[in-house]
């Protein structure tokens, strides 16, 4: 009796067999359908890449096995990974040929650099040839490593690329060097190549200070877009014989200057969008002095470097020989006056001649301010027929006295001796003036002098104070009295036996 | 007190000889009128009597203003190319005056000032007005390198100089003028924004090595790295 169960359940077990298959059988056409398009993706084989197809080949044989095994999975990732690889060797490829291709174009150019052997002791470019090899040496040293990777073959372009440009470089320092302008074109490439800029500064420094100007004007272009040739060169057609220089302006020195000034300020900075520009006379602001007229050089007058004139006998009468000032090298124009406005600084801080006021050591110094009855008084009975008032009134006003006064009395001396006394007329360096009294045309009445040391500012002081004197001009008022003396004693030209070495020594605290 | 020489020099253009008092030296903290003359540019300018051509003398004087802590050795412009040399000359000036070998009372006075050297006299008004404005001058003059490096067609060409004139009090804007350096002739009005000045003054480190070059240096100014260096002058 047949087992009809059992007969079931093999018809079932077969008929699952028989399913099972097909699907075995379809997810293998799957496999082999995707096999056969990765196979497709393989690259053709090349030296560069054999280890990477290797890989790939050993890669697809597994996934034969693995999916042979029905492990449809696994094989079907690793035709994934092995796709993967096909790209990854494809991609090393381009790169590698990519390279040899520049290699061809930028190899020749920096062989033929030199004749000379070895190549790093060519006179004029053997550094720059140095480190053109090195970066060529770089790029084959890293393109010909194992097993290759695109990252290599990237790297090594660049070196190679770094070696093109420091060849350009080198030939066109060449080209400088022989105060040839290299062409703009070879300088673009320069300066957009890696590292463009600093060469092309490393080039100019190179170059000295004495570079040929049109060569630097060419590269300033490119490297700063700085056109200079029109506005660089001096104007020989209005440059004058002995006219003033212009200031000797160095290409050099601007190209080493521009730099050093940071990119962030000058590069897409917004500020500078920014910036106004007027040009013209009609734009000249409320602020800008009007020049009209040319500057002159004052031809004559006292050098800052030239000797400054002390005890001039013109202008001091019989100096006392312990006040006469050192003799061997003469005090500078510049420094004295320096020492002289300080002097005033350190006056006006102490006071000091404010403290010491007709004190007789130090000047007997009155000031009269703007009191001309002072002077007019002392004055008084010097001159015949001439009252103090009347003085006054020509010192004041410049009114001269009536007709009759004027031709009977002693006017004329008078009028001399105002005159001579006001501040036009120096007369603190009138040396032989000072000398004398008034009675006899001179400056001195009893034992002071008197004068105009500013306009409506009157002072008087010891005639006798002349003897001790360094200058004509330390006369003219308490404060230059104390400068002129001041800058002798820091001059060092102060005579040892000057009595004013007393005070200036506390002044300097020197013993 | 300010000093003054006589002095005869030729006028420009008809060549009559004419007296003129020639200042050697400013005291600006008694002579406040000198300084506003100085900004004013009407200092040391004069007419001719006989033609009335207005002229200017060169400055060749050192200016001393206490109060506001300025000393400067001013020379003419055409002595510019000379700078190590009188930079050297009024640096030994200074020393002398307000150094170690000073009085007490001047070496305190000098520890205050900031000593300059400049050539002409819109270098010399240029530092007077930086200063009044609150700017510094070494800041100043990197602007300038600035502007000269990323300016397109920048105003530089030789015999002309790049000064600051004004703080425009409305917009807050540095106001330059290029100017011919021999005649002081206007030549154009440069407007720039004070941004650019502070980033400038608060960039430490992308300015350094040229601020170094400015700083410690009388002669405060950005034509100083541009000059030929004479033979035989050390920087």
């Amino acid at each position: 009796m047949p087992n009809e169960v059992l007969a079931k359940e093999k018809i079932k077990a077969a008929a699952d067999l028989c399913a099972e298959a097909g699907q075995a059988l379809d997810r293998y056409e799957l496999f082999k359908t995707t096999r056969d398009g990765v196979k497709g993706k393989v690259p053709a084989a090349a030296t560069v890449i054999d280890p990477q197809i290797l890989v790939i080949n050993n890669d697809l044989v597994e996934a034969e096995k693995k999916a042979k095994k029905r492990e449809f999975e696994p094989a079907t990732a690793l035709l994934d990974q092995i796709a993967q690889k096909c790209l990854d060797a494809a991609a090393i490829k381009t790169a590698s040929d990519k390279y040899e291709a520049r290699l061809l174009l930028v190899k020749p150019p920096i062989d033929g650099l030199t004749g000379t052997s070895p190549r790093n002791t060519d006179a004029t470019i053997g550094t720059d040839i140095e480190k053109t090899d090195e970066a060529l040496k770089k790029a084959t040293d890293e393109a010909a490593k194992t097993p290759t990777t695109l990252a290599q073959f990237e790297t090594a372009l660049k070196n190679l690329e770094e070696a093109d440009v420091r060849c350009k470089a080198a030939t066109a320092k060449k080209t400088m060097q022989g105060n040839t302008v290299p062409s703009e074109a070879d300088l673009k490439k320069i300066m957009d190549g890696p590292g463009g800029a600093k060469l092309l500064d490393e080039i100019v420094a190179g170059l000295g200070t004495g570079a040929n100007r049109e060569v630097l004007y060419a590269v300033m272009k490119v490297r700063f877009k700085l056109e200079m040739a029109q506005s660089f060169e001096p104007d020989t057609n209005t440059a004058e014989p002995g006219a003033t220089p212009d200031a000797d302006l160095s290409v050099a020195k601007i190209y080493e200057l521009m730099t050093k000034v940071p990119e962030s300020h000058v590069k897409d900075n917004p500020s500078f969008r920014r910036i106004k520009r007027r040009p013209g006379t009609a734009q000249k602001g409320s602020y800008y002095a009007d020049s009209e007229g040319e500057v002159v050089l004052g031809e004559g007058r006292p050098d800052t470097s030239s000797d400054y004139r002390l005890g001039e006998p013109t202008e001091l009468d019989a100096i006392d020989p312990n006040c006469v000032c050192k003799g061997g090298t003469k005090p500078k124009f510049f420094n004295w006056n320096t020492l002289h406005e300080v002097g005033h600084a350190v006056d006006d801080k102490k006071g000091f001649m404010k403290k010491n006021e007709d004190n007789a050591d130090y000047g007997g110094w009155r000031s009269h301010g703007g009191d001309v009855t002072v002077v007019a008084k002392a004055a008084e009975g010097k001159f015949s027929g001439i009252t103090p008032d009347m003085i006054a009134k020509y010192l004041s006003e410049g009114t001269e006295p009536g007709l009759i006064t004027r031709m009977t009395q002693d006017w004329t001396k008078c009028k001399t001796w105002c005159d001579g006394i006001r501040h036009g007329q120096d007369p603190w360096s009138n040396g032989a003036a000072s000398g004398k009294t008034i009675e006899n045309g001179g400056f001195k009445i009893g034992d002071r002098i008197y004068h105009e040391a500013y306009a409506n500012d009157w002072y008087s002081y010891l005639a006798s104070a002349r003897s001790k004197g360094v200058t004509g001009y330390q006369f003219r008022a308490p404060g230059e009295w104390f400068c002129e003396l001041y800058a002798a004693f820091g001059t060092g030209k102060m005579n040892d036996n000057h009595p004013a070495r007393v005070w200036l020594k506390k002044i300097f605290k020197v013993t | 007190m300010s000093r003054f020489f006589p002095l005869e020099i030729k006028c420009p253009a008809c060549q009559e000889p004419i007296k003129f008092n020639a200042n050697a030296s400013v005291n600006a903290d008694r002579r406040p009128d000198f300084r506003d003359a100085i900004i004013a540019g009407s200092f040391q300018r004069t007419s001719c009597p006989k033609c009335a051509a207005a002229f200017r003398l060169d400055p060749e004087l050192n200016y001393l203003d206490v109060g506001r802590g300025q000393w400067i050795a001013v020379y003419p412009y055409a002595k510019i190319n000379d700078w190590q040399l009188l930079e050297a000359d009024s640096r030994e000036a200074f020393d002398l005056a307000y150094g170690a070998q000073a009085s007490e009372g001047a070496q305190e006075i000098g520890r205050d000032l900031k000593p300059r050297l400049v050539f002409g006299w819109s270098a010399l008004r240029e530092k007077l007005v930086v200063l009044e404005k609150g700017l510094d001058d070494v800041e100043l003059e990197l602007l300038k390198m600035a502007l000269l490096r990323g300016m397109e067609d920048p105003p530089l060409k030789v015999g002309h100089e790049l000064r600051f004139v004004d703080l425009d009090a409305e917009t807050g804007e540095l106001v330059f003028v290029v100017l011919v350096s021999k005649t002081e002739d206007f030549v154009e009005e440069l407007r720039v924004p004070r941004e650019l000045y502070d980033e400038i003054a608060a960039d430490q480190e992308g300015w350094r090595e040229l601020r170094q070059e400015l700083q410690g240096s009388y002669f405060v100014d950005m034509l100083k790295l541009m000059i030929a260096t004479p033979a035989g002058a050390s920087k």
